[in-house]
């Protein structure tokens, strides 16, 4: 395959390289690279990653050891929410003489200082950044802050012996280049090109010093970064609890993966509470059945470590992400996951695409009903599949966007989240695994809307499957009938404590207990630009709405926009060959366009 | 015994039934009002923090009170198949139970009527759901089953407690008769002024015969309505057009069950033996057995279809039905509704009360398990797999229903003691 692409690419990484032979493995893979050729316009050597200012997880060990080695005064801490994988460094923080907090949540890292100093949110402050080498970012605050705080540029610089204001202290630095930056919010140098050149002699004394010397051991561990904390640094967020782990829909609580077959074998099942350790360090997790795993590879994200210790590469300074060896054992104990999926296998059912070739023929029409006719605006979406990678910002998106209640962990081992948008994954037989963003999918012939007793849910003439909350008296025939289950009931009235009552957004209203809710494609944004179009005496032109959704996707994966006009994008994925609907086939006609991934 | 001291007999006898209650009936009565207020009571409770004080939660949204709703309304039409259908028929044997059975329907479609009211997120928006004139020209949604219900439902209480009030007149006469003080004032007003008059009769013969068959129709058509809140949808297990005459059926078939539980107890302690016979109870038993083997027929169809449909929803739902996680309410049900009134084939099985009550006592678990597993398992298990997800009842789901019949015990007993539990009008015209 490699070889018939068009721009090869080999990326290295993650659990690969994180393992006693993956240096290995990323001198293999540059290798390969090298000799596949064409690096040149697919990766850019010059503007990478500005991580030359981050210590390793080797210098964080050996800070560890200086701490304990009673050679550090004063220790500044700043935004440090987590130390996984080296469980020594945090009570060392005892030994320093005088350790300081610089902090906006308390984190148990911050127990342990002497003085924490309470710093603005980054949208409260002014700083600066340098996302990639050569780029400067300023950081420009968006509010004054909210409490008493100080932002950490002004602390720092007060203690320097210089001027007080963060802004001004930035500004003086900042003055100097060259004009635009201000406009501009951020200076860009252009670095001098890299041209990548193999140095046999050295690449081969490399090799020879990377080489793995004992076999693996048959258990392995992964340790993968969570999808949702990274290594726990954001686990103080709430939404980040309620949104579900994409690929085993886990929300709250850590736990460990293991394949079915493999726990089969072992004995145990879902949500037994397993033990595993190597010597003082024991960790006890939930066992979560996952499928699409290998088989005797045991997975946890890092956010779950506990007092694990993770080994460091003495060569590359990283943690390990792979350990050997491994033993897990039942302790008899069960503890129950909230697990939002019902079952991750829908073979057959025609969800996902399978192994759909292209030029399917989805216009034809599953329904006795005349076709539906809109006058200007058919709203409908194009969902890429191939570019969805699950990452879960749409649904954080929609949270934020729509007033979603946050409704906690006892709610959703009832099964009782509250997601408008969610990320299902598939792991289908003979099949590739699928992660399917399902919402509401807008059906041209809704089967909720014949069901509602009040016309609390209509059909509005711009192909919207409408909601109206002010009307829904509660009798859930709705989302009964719904063969997606898109819709959500407010069990309850869902309240949030200051100061996270000023996350809701204003153009959206809150929904009591006893009604109905569900995702409209951001009806607001839509009546807001028409509201503007109608202002031009125009239509709305493509491009002009933007469901939050679509807005945070970083891979472009959801496309909005009106199905009548020819020249909109969303027609031109909805007509594609790779275009699907899911259960269209029983007549509800959606207006939610799958793209089926790309298939040779 | 001539007609007249038999008559004499008869009255006095029904009568009788209608004295100062003993301990027990207290005893009864307290506890069954107690279920009641307890009932109510987690109700307010469900109304001040929300829906999700019950079980239900996200993909099954309907569960156990709607499974009381379709209980109730089926355990209705069995008292209507006997005060009017078996009229129509001039089946001399309904004389002894019509009037329990037309107490009966009416409590029971006043405690069906409850559900409703209790399973709405906003309960005290419930008047929306009928047409009524408004400001802003709203209309209710006739195209929706739930609103058909509305209709159906109240159309049938309405018809039910006419029917029920005009056979009553009469007899309300008698009680009059023998009664004294308030209660005389009381049955004087209710019996509107009735005196045996020849014309009177004939234009009670006639209205009765008319209200009859005005009610008859009733009994397929309200519980076909029920029945299309499940047909009218598209997920399987409900989707399909069987549903209507399995459930007019299973109605009959739970109805005829509590009008046993009923009246086996009720005869023997009001001391009745002498005109609610075993030959009478011989009758209802072979009503029994027959919507028995309808209601097996129509399970038989359902599994037939799914599996030589070749949907992969259906045949997954039916699988998930006779396998998955409720398998054992499922076996139960069967037991109870298919196997266990086959014994009543056995003549001297169908003669025998003890077993006769004890039978029904399963027919209306059966019953009910029936309608809790059509239920859940079509909303636990549909279409996709992610949305599976299983109910489970909390305090509160559990609580409001028993609280239901501890209503419907306790208006019942009340029943039995404000009005003649036997219609003596009609014993009367039967005793040759």
């Amino acid at each position: 395959m490699l070889k018939s692409a068009r721009r090869p690419l080999v990326l290295a990484g993650g659990a690969a390289t994180g393992q006693p032979g993956g240096l290995a493995v990323a001198l293999l893979a540059g290798l390969l690279q090298w000799t596949l050729g064409a690096v040149g316009d697919a990766v850019d050597f010059a503007s990478a990653y500005s991580f030359d200012r981050l210590g390793t997880c080797a210098d964080l060990a050996r800070l560890g050891q200086r701490l304990r080695a009673k050679e550090i005064g004063v220790l500044f801490i700043s935004r440090i929410h987590s130390l996984a994988g080296q469980p020594g460094v945090a009570p060392a923080i005892d030994a320093a003489a005088f350790p300081v907090g610089l902090t906006d949540f308390l984190t148990p890292v911050y127990q342990r200082c002497r003085i924490i100093l309470p710093v603005p949110h980054a949208l409260e402050a002014w700083g600066d950044a340098e996302p990639r080498r050569g780029l400067l970012s300023l950081i420009r605050p968006v509010f004054r802050p909210f409490h008493d705080t100080r932002p950490e540029l002004d602390i720092l610089s007060t203690l320097a012996g210089g001027q007080a204001a963060a802004k001004s202290f930035l500004f003086d630095r900042w003055r100097p280049l060259p004009g635009g930056w201000w406009q501009n919010g951020f200076h860009q140098t252009r670095p001098a090109g890299v041209t990548p050149a193999l140095r046999p002699a050295e690449t081969l004394a490399a090799w020879q010093s990377a080489s793995p010397a004992a076999q693996p051991a048959p258990l392995w561990l992964v340790v993968a970064p969570s999808l949702r904390t990274y290594d726990g640094r954001s686990r103080a967020i709430p939404l980040l609890h309620e949104i579900p782990d994409p690929l085993s829909t886990v929300s709250y609580g850590p736990f460990v993966s293991v394949s079915p077959e493999t726990a089969r074998r072992r004995g145990l099942s879902a949500n037994d509470l397993l033990r595993s350790g190597n010597g003082a360090n024991r960790l006890e997790l939930p066992l979560h059945l996952q499928a699409g795993l290998p088989p005797d590879v045991w997975q946890i994200p890092v956010d779950a470590l506990g007092d694990l210790e993770l080994p460091i590469d003495a060569r590359t300074g990283e943690a390990a992400a792979v350990m050997a060896g491994l033993t897990w054992e039942s302790t008899g104990l069960h503890r129950k996951l909230p697990v939002l999926s019902g079952s991750t296998d829908a073979t057959g059912r025609g969800i996902t695409p399978g192994h759909r070739k292209e030029a399917h023929h989805h216009h034809e029409r599953h329904t006795l009903l005349p076709p539906l006719e809109h006058k200007h605006y058919r709203w409908a979406l194009a969902i890429d599949l191939d570019r969805c990678n699950g990452c879960s910002a749409c649904v954080a998106a929609c949270y934020l966007e729509n007033n979603i209640a946050i409704t906690g962990p006892a709610e959703h081992l009832h099964g009782r989240e509250l997601s408008w948008l969610r990320i299902q994954p598939y792991f289908n037989r003979d099949e590739p695994p699928v992660l399917l963003p399902m919402l509401c999918q807008q059906c041209g012939y809704a089967p909720c809307e014949t069901v509602c007793p009040v016309y609390a849910t209509y059909h509005n003439e711009e192909g919207l499957n409408v909601q109206v909350y002010n009307r829904c008296v509660g009798t859930r025939y709705c989302n009964n009938n719904c063969p997606y289950k898109a819709r959500r009931f407010n069990w309850f009235d869902y309240d949030r404590p200051a100061p996270l009552n000023l996350l809701f957004n204003p153009e959206v209203s809150r929904r009591p207990k006893g009604v109905m809710e569900k995702c409209t494609f951001c009806i607001q944004r839509i009546r807001a630009a028409k509201d503007l179009a109608k202002d031009q005496a125009r239509l709305v032109r493509d491009g002009e709405v933007t469901p939050a959704c679509a807005q945070t996707c970083p891979a472009g994966a959801i496309t909005f926009g009106n199905l009548l006009d020819p020249g909109s994008r969303v027609s031109a994925l909805a007509h594609s060959g790779r275009a699907y609907r899911v259960l269209e086939e029983l007549g509800t006609e959606p207006a939610v366009y799958y793209l089926s991934k790309r298939v040779k | 015994m001539s007609l007249g001291t038999y008559y004499q007999n008869l009255e006095t006898d029904v009568l009788a039934a209608m004295r100062k209650p003993s301990t027990l009936y207290w005893v009864a009565l307290a506890f069954s009002g107690a279920l009641f207020a307890m009932g109510m009571g987690l109700w307010g409770y469900q109304i001040m923090t929300g829906i999700g004080a019950s079980g239900k939660m996200h993909p099954v949204g309907w569960a156990l009170y709607i499974t009381n709703f379709v209980f109730w309304v089926g355990i209705a039409h069995s008292g209507t198949l006997i005060s009017a259908v078996l009229f129509l028929f001039r089946a001399r044997f309904r004389s002894s139970f019509n009037r329990s059975a037309e107490a009966m329907t009416v409590i029971a479609v006043m405690t069906a009527g409850l559900f409703p009211l209790i399973h709405l997120g906003r309960v005290w928006f419930f008047y929306w759901l009928m047409p009524y004139p408004n400001q802003r020209h709203l209309w209710v949604n006739f195209r929706s089953p739930l609103v058909w219900d509305v209709f159906a439902v109240s159309t049938y209480f309405t018809v039910s407690l006419i029917f029920f009030y005009t056979g009553l007149i009469p007899d309300l006469a008698v009680a009059r008769r023998h009664a004294t003080g308030l209660k005389r004032w009381v049955y004087r007003v209710l019996s509107l002024g009735w005196e045996g008059k020849p014309n009177q009769w004939n234009h009670y013969n006639q209205l009765y015969m008319f209200l009859a068959a005005f009610a008859t129709p009733l009994v397929i058509s309200v519980h076909s309505v029920v029945s299309w809140d499940f047909a009218m949808s598209v997920i399987p297990g409900w989707h399909t057009t069987i549903f209507a005459p399995y459930f007019v059926a299973g109605a009959i078939f739970s109805g005829t069950g509590m009008v046993i539980t009923l009246v086996v107890p009720m005869r023997k302690i009001l001391g009745l033996e002498k005109y609610i016979t075993i030959d009478h109870f011989e009758s209802i038993a072979k009503i029994l057995l027959f919507t028995s083997l309808i209601v097996s027929y129509a399970y038989i169809v359902e599994f037939a279809l799914a599996y030589y449909s070749g949907n992969v929803f259906e045949t997954a739902h039916f699988s998930y039905r006779l396998l998955g996680d409720y398998r054992y309410f499922y076996w139960m049900m069967l037991l109870c509704n298919s196997l266990l009134p086959l014994t009543l084939f056995f003549k001297p099985l169908r003669r025998n009360l003890k077993y006769l009550f004890i039978l029904s006592i399963f027919v209306n678990i059966g019953m009910w398990l029936e309608r809790f597993v059509i239920i859940i398992t079509a909303l636990a298990h549909d279409y996709d797999p992610y949305n599976w997800g299983n109910f489970a009842p909390t305090l509160v789901d559990v609580g409001i229903d028993i609280g239901s019949f501890g209503m419907f015990f306790m208006l019942f007993l009340i029943f039995t003691k404000m009005l003649p539990v036997l219609s003596i009008t009609e014993v009367k015209e039967h005793a040759e």
